[in-house]
């Protein structure tokens, strides 16, 4: 397969994880659609790793996917606590910062 | 030869150092040993020096002596110094001498005063800053002398400061004065700029350019003119009779007003070196002699009358100086220290008699009940009318004369307009001293029996002072009153010998005796070798004229009051221009005062508040307005944020991609 | 070595030590206060001690020099270094924190936090005086600016709040203009130096290499930059000193902050900012500062007469005092921008004066405002009859500010104005007239306060019908009497100041008549 077909695919799964940021508001679709984004670009770079002949972009991956893993601890620590004190989940709601 | 200056100097400072901290616990007598020691003592010093420097050959009396370094500042460095010579000797003994004099006066006139100590203080206070004045060897230290003495006269004139009226008359004093000192100081500044220097031993010698030579005369006679109220700054003096009478006597006649006399003559040399400066000090004198004597012609309160007649006496010491012959200045100044000195405690007398009542109409009669005070006020008033041969007569005389001698000599005719400016102003100087004598001591006593219907501003004024506590306590019996204590009295009868012998230091040429004149011989030469000798025919016509002005004056003033005094209204406009003083404190007050404070309330609301705050205020409300405007794009909702950094991406991305 | 660093950092430290006090000994807490201070004072006067024995000019390397590498590679070290003019500058400054402690003894609240802003307020001060780095400079410039926006938004009046964000916008606005010009001074000293073969001159921003004409890298910036710069540095010092129109800040933080913080901002900190011109603009800018010089004198004589006017009509007493202290310090820009020997030494003998003069105008409207509570000129009136004492000091003081001669102010204000009258006769003419409205609205001020009779309604009648007026306590005198004396000291004997400030007077202008010859 030619390196577009990847890369499109990439785009469309970082567009898909975009929306999915924007218009929810249950955290945890939001932590989904923020995984689906780390990961399309994970696919670029390893699509262009691969098409480069360089190891340099599957390191990348492995940094990403390191990161990604601390930042879903942290984030449903977050949204664990948030529920316990509000039992409620909506990021509107989460507004008590609003100037 | 003995030079005790410095002790001259420092223990009326003593004193008023003592007296300031320690007064309010001192019982009377110390603080009259204190007050009249200092003082008795400074006349002491002065007297020995006096007699030590009479002792010296003519070319070693001065002596100038520094006493320590004061200032340095790159070219410039200054030493205090002390300088002693005939012109400040003169000027010590008047100083110490009526100084004492009204010491001695003084204990009788304030005894029931509460701040007792605090006049004394003041007295010793202002004995030192004169002294000072007087004593500097360079113009910095005659600066500090020239400032101290007007603090003293505030703080004289205001001794009474519960007194509204007091208060406003030391406040305006203090700032006339220092309109004054603004011009010694530039006068300073540019003797500085020429000559480097500022002690009198350097500048006095240095030739200055024509135009700097003027500009310093006039910058000096600005603060002559101040200190001795001379037109246009003379408004001040008027007021300051507010004061304690003995003050009265003592600043604002005998010594500190006639500072202005002395800056003159001691800066002679400079004045020498303007002919145009010296015009212009004839001038003001001559005009200011007339003025004042006018405005004393139909004044009703005695201190004001003799107020108006001290500056138009100080009007006839400028015009002196100003045709070149600085010793008959400060001839004048002598006997006029003594007959006018005299005129105010006897005035004072008069007023402590009448339990503070100051104005004519409400006296008469006194010579019954007080004889010293009324024998020794004829007296000082035949002096200052210039009757032969009272102390008076000798000097105006000789001013005249040179006045006349120096029209003689130059051919201008505005020398000879004012030399009959000089003749006339001595006529109404008599007429308006007897209608103040007359009105005081003759006819029948007018105070007990009417409550006088008076439109002036007097009134309100004593109303005032009534409710302040002090002055005036209502009318006093004619039997009741008494005549003065020997404390005072005493003083009175010292001042009326001087008043009539007094004289007798002047010039005898007249009468044929060519040697004797020995004021004008201890003095430097040169204050006097410069003006113009006339012949013996001139001065006989200047001084016939002024003796038949005087006897006129006196005369005219016997036919309106010799049965007493009356006072009738009078609508004519002249009269009533004159009699208001020419209204020139309303003027002043319109043209000046008010539009400054005007201006400074103006400035403050408007270009302080509004505009400068106001603008810092318009500052920060632009920027919280934005800021309000600004903080709606801050929702707090993650996706809008999100949705930004999208769009953001967005336009980079399509940016590069159609710059390509 | 560190005699230096130790008068500036002991107030600092002894403030940090203050806060470790329990919060209610209130008692040690001040004593502690007063007393580091006049420790502080005793190692001042040792430093004058020190100058006096080893007259040192300002980068003789003596042991009252200090140079430790801070971040080389910047241009940034800890250098301090002092002459005569840093030393009577400093002296004024150690006294008059001490006093100022002193007086604030009727400060109630969160005193531990005071005294701490206070002494940490002095170290800022001495700091600025001392330090010749510019670096340094700057840091010290806004130590000094924090302790006094806390002392004036904690512990000032009504308005305080108002007050302290003025007086820290318009400051910090200079402030952060003249960061600007640090940085960029040393960078154009730095192109003009290569550009004058020094081939490996680093960045610095050592006072002693930018002014240091005789070394290999020492570059000449050309007029316009140099005037850039300069109006960097001029816009923060314009707003401490201040100059007309930056002046607005002061009439509210001085009538705003407790009488004790206002003696201390107008009686030392208002020297920072002429110091600053003196000490900076015109050694680093010499042609710059003679291209500005007429502006500068020209909004000084303008504020001189500006103030003095407005300061007739001033209801409110420290507001008055405010903007004759604005007077006040046009003349000293007068004097010190009129590029005399006599103008210069003037202007910072007349620092030291009006540091004095004004530190006990202020104290005594802060003992009234205590005994009355209110600061109306109209309330007022006939005290002097209730309090002598208390009027007598009033009256010596405000003699001072009015220039009478004879006492303190006149002899600066004099050199002051015989330099700029050298310099320019206009000028110094109408800088001399200020001396009219100075008396009028000083005595308008004593009269209005403490002769005539007393006003019949408002707090003080109120005050006096209570006989709640007292004259002034032990206290109060203990704090006012020193100052007092030196009204008279200087008065009568300045050459003691003129003497140690003349020859770095004379320094500076060295420096200034050597840029002209190159």
């Amino acid at each position: 397969m030619p390196l577009s077909a990847y890369l499109i695919m990439s785009a469309l799964l970082f567009t898909i994880g975009v929306i999915g940021v924007l218009i929810r508001r249950n955290p945890l679709i939001i932590f989904m659609s923020i995984e689906l984004m780390l990961n399309a670009v994970n696919l670029s770079f390893v699509a262009l790793s691969h098409f480069l002949d360089s190891a340099d972009g599957q390191m990348f991956v492995f940094l990403v996917l390191t990161v990604a893993a601390a930042e879903v601890v942290v984030g449903l620590a977050l949204i664990v606590s948030i529920y316990r004190r509000r039992h409620n989940i909506d990021v509107d709601e989460m507004n008590i910062m609003r100037g | 030869m003995t030079n005790l200056s410095l002790w001259v100097l420092l223990l009326p400072l003593l004193g008023f150092i003592i007296l300031g901290l320690a007064g309010r616990f001192m019982p009377r007598t110390a603080i009259l040993a204190v007050g009249w020691g200092a003082c008795g003592l400074a006349f002491l010093c002065a007297a020995i020096s006096f007699f030590s420097m009479l002792a010296t050959p003519a070319a070693q009396r001065t002596s100038d002596q520094v006493v320590y370094h004061w200032i340095s500042a790159g070219t410039f460095s200054l030493d205090f110094g002390l300088l002693l010579d005939p012109l400040s000797m003169t000027m010590l003994l008047v100083v110490t001498g009526v100084g004492l004099l009204i010491h001695i006066y003084s204990a009788g006139y304030m005894a029931d005063d509460p701040s007792f100590w605090r006049f004394f203080a003041y007295l010793n206070f202002f004995i030192f800053a004169m002294v000072m004045l007087v004593i500097a060897n360079n113009f910095l230290f005659l600066l500090v002398g020239w400032g101290l003495v007007g603090l003293a006269s505030y703080l004289l004139i205001g001794f009474w400061y519960q007194r509204r009226s007091a208060v406003a008359a030391a406040q305006k004093a203090f700032v006339i004065n220092v309109i004054g000192d603004f011009g010694l100081m530039l006068a300073i500044f540019l003797i500085f700029q020429g000559a480097g220097r500022l002690d009198y031993a350097g500048v006095l010698t240095h030739t200055f350019p024509a135009a700097t030579a003027t500009a310093i005369a006039l910058l000096l006679f600005v603060a002559c003119a101040a200190k001795s109220a001379q037109l246009p700054l003379y408004m001040w003096l008027p007021d300051a009779m507010e004061g304690p009478t003995p003050v009265s006597a003592l600043i604002h006649a005998a010594t500190m007003v006639t500072a202005g006399v002395y800056l003159v003559a001691r800066a002679y040399p400079l004045f020498e070196q303007s002919p145009a400066a010296l015009a212009v000090v004839a001038g003001i004198g001559g005009a200011t002699a007339l003025f004042a004597a006018t405005i004393a012609l139909f004044q009703l309160d005695i201190k004001r009358v003799l107020a108006y007649s001290t500056i138009s006496q100080l009007g006839y010491m400028f015009m002196a100086e100003g045709v070149h012959n600085y010793s008959a200045g400060i001839f004048h100044l002598v006997t006029h220290a003594f007959f006018k000195a005299l005129l105010f405690l006897g005035a004072g007398a008069v007023i402590h008699a009448l339990a503070g009542e100051q104005d004519m109409r409400k006296m008469g009669g006194l010579w019954g009940r007080l004889r010293v005070t009324g024998l020794t006020f004829l007296i000082a008033s035949l002096a200052i009318s210039g009757i032969i041969p009272f102390a008076g007569f000798w000097s105006k005389d000789e001013i005249l004369g040179s006045v006349l001698a120096y029209g003689n000599q130059t051919g201008n005719v505005w020398y000879y307009i004012l030399w009959a400016i000089g003749i006339l102003t001595a006529g109404m100087t008599a007429f308006y001293m007897f209608r103040l004598f007359f009105g005081i001591f003759a006819g029948d006593y007018r105070g007990a029996s009417v409550a006088v219907n008076d439109n002036t501003n007097g009134d309100v004024e004593e109303q005032e002072a009534a409710a302040a506590g002090h002055h005036h306590a209502g009318p006093v019996r004619y039997n009741s009153i008494h005549d003065v204590a020997p404390v005072m009295s005493i003083p009175l009868i010292i001042l009326a010998i001087l008043s009539v012998i007094g004289g007798f230091i002047g010039s005898m040429a007249l009468f044929g005796l060519p040697n004797w004149s020995p004021l004008a011989n201890f003095l430097p030469a040169a204050m006097h070798n410069h003006a113009a000798e006339g012949s013996l025919t001139l001065e006989w016509i200047s001084t016939g004229l002024s003796l038949l002005a005087g006897v006129l004056g006196i005369g005219m003033a016997w036919r309106l009051y010799g049965k007493g005094f009356a006072f009738k209204q009078n609508s004519n406009p002249l009269y009533q221009l004159v009699f208001h003083k020419y209204y020139v404190d309303e003027i002043l007050n319109a043209v000046l005062i008010i539009p400054v404070l005007a201006l400074s309330r103006t400035l403050s609301r408007y270009l302080e508040g509004d505009v400068l705050d106001g603008g810092s205020r318009g500052i920060s409300t632009l920027f919280r307005g934005t800021s309000t405007f600004m903080r709606r794009v801050q929702t707090g909702y993650m996706r809008n944020y999100a949705l930004g950094i999208l769009l953001g991406v967005v336009v980079i991305i399509v940016y590069y991609a159609v710059r390509g | 070595m560190f005699f230096l660093s130790a008068v500036i950092l002991f107030p600092l430290l002894g403030g940090l030590a203050l806060l470790f006090f329990p919060r209610e000994q209130v008692r040690a807490i001040r004593m502690t206060a007063l007393g580091l201070a006049l420790i502080e004072l005793l190692l001042v006067l040792g430093l004058d001690l020190a100058y006096l024995q080893n007259s040192v000019s300002l980068f003789s390397s003596s042991f009252l020099h200090e140079s430790w590498r801070w971040f080389p590679d910047l241009g940034i070290n800890y250098s301090l270094g002092m002459d005569g003019i840093s030393l009577v500058l400093v002296s004024l400054t150690a006294l008059l924190t001490a006093i100022c402690i002193g007086a604030s003894f009727r400060i109630e609240s969160k005193v531990k936090n005071y005294m701490a802003f206070m002494l940490l307020f002095e170290s800022g001060m001495l700091g600025v005086f001392l330090a010749s780095n510019l670096f340094l400079f700057y840091i010290f410039w806004e130590v000094m600016l924090i302790p006094a926006y806390f002392l004036l938004g904690t512990w000032g009046g009504e308005r305080r709040i108002y007050a302290a964000f003025k007086f820290v916008i318009y400051t910090s606005v200079g402030s952060f203009l003249m960061l600007v010009g640090i940085i960029a001074i040393g960078y154009y000293h730095q192109l003009a130096a290569v550009a004058a073969g020094g081939t490996s001159c680093g960045y610095t921003l050592e006072l002693s290499q930018l002014l240091n004409t005789s070394a290999t890298c020492h570059g000449v910036l050309d007029g316009t930059t140099q005037l850039w710069l300069l109006l960097a540095f001029a816009a923060a010092f314009a707003v401490k000193v201040p100059l007309i129109p930056f002046h607005s800040w002061l009439p509210d933080a001085y009538s705003e902050a407790p009488a004790p913080v206002t003696a201390l901002l107008a009686g030392a900190m208002s020297k920072t900012g002429v110091y600053g011109f003196l000490r900076l603009c015109i050694p680093l800018f010499p042609q710059a500062i003679h291209t500005l010089a007429p502006y500068i004198n020209v909004l000084a004589v303008v504020g001189i007469l500006y103030c003095a006017v407005l300061a007739l009509m001033q209801t409110d007493l420290k507001r008055l005092l405010g903007y004759s202290s604005i007077s006040h310090l046009g003349v000293i820009m007068l004097g010190l921008f009129s590029f005399t020997a006599q103008g210069m030494t003037g202007s910072v003998l007349q620092m030291v004066n009006h540091g004095i003069t004004t530190a006990v105008l202020f104290l005594i409207a802060g003992f009234l405002e205590y005994r009355t509570g209110t600061r109306r000129l109209q309330d007022y009136g006939g005290l002097a009859a209730r309090i002598p004492w208390l009027a007598v000091m009033m009256f010596i003081a405000a003699l001072s500010s009015l220039g009478l001669p004879g006492l303190n102010s006149f002899t600066g204000e004099f050199l002051s104005l015989l330099g700029a009258f050298r310099a320019n006769v206009t000028l110094g003419v109408l800088g001399t007239l200020v001396v009219v409205p100075a008396a009028w609205y000083m005595l308008r001020f004593f009269i209005g306060l403490m002769w005539g009779v007393p006003a019949t309604e408002g707090a003080v009648s109120a005050n006096l019908r209570k006989g709640g007026i007292r004259d002034l306590s032990l206290g109060e005198l203990g704090v006012i009497i020193p100052l007092i004396i030196l009204i008279f000291y200087i008065g009568v004997q300045p050459a003691v100041l003129t003497g140690i400030i003349d020859p770095s007077v004379a320094n500076t202008m060295q420096v200034l008549s050597s840029a002209f010859v190159k």
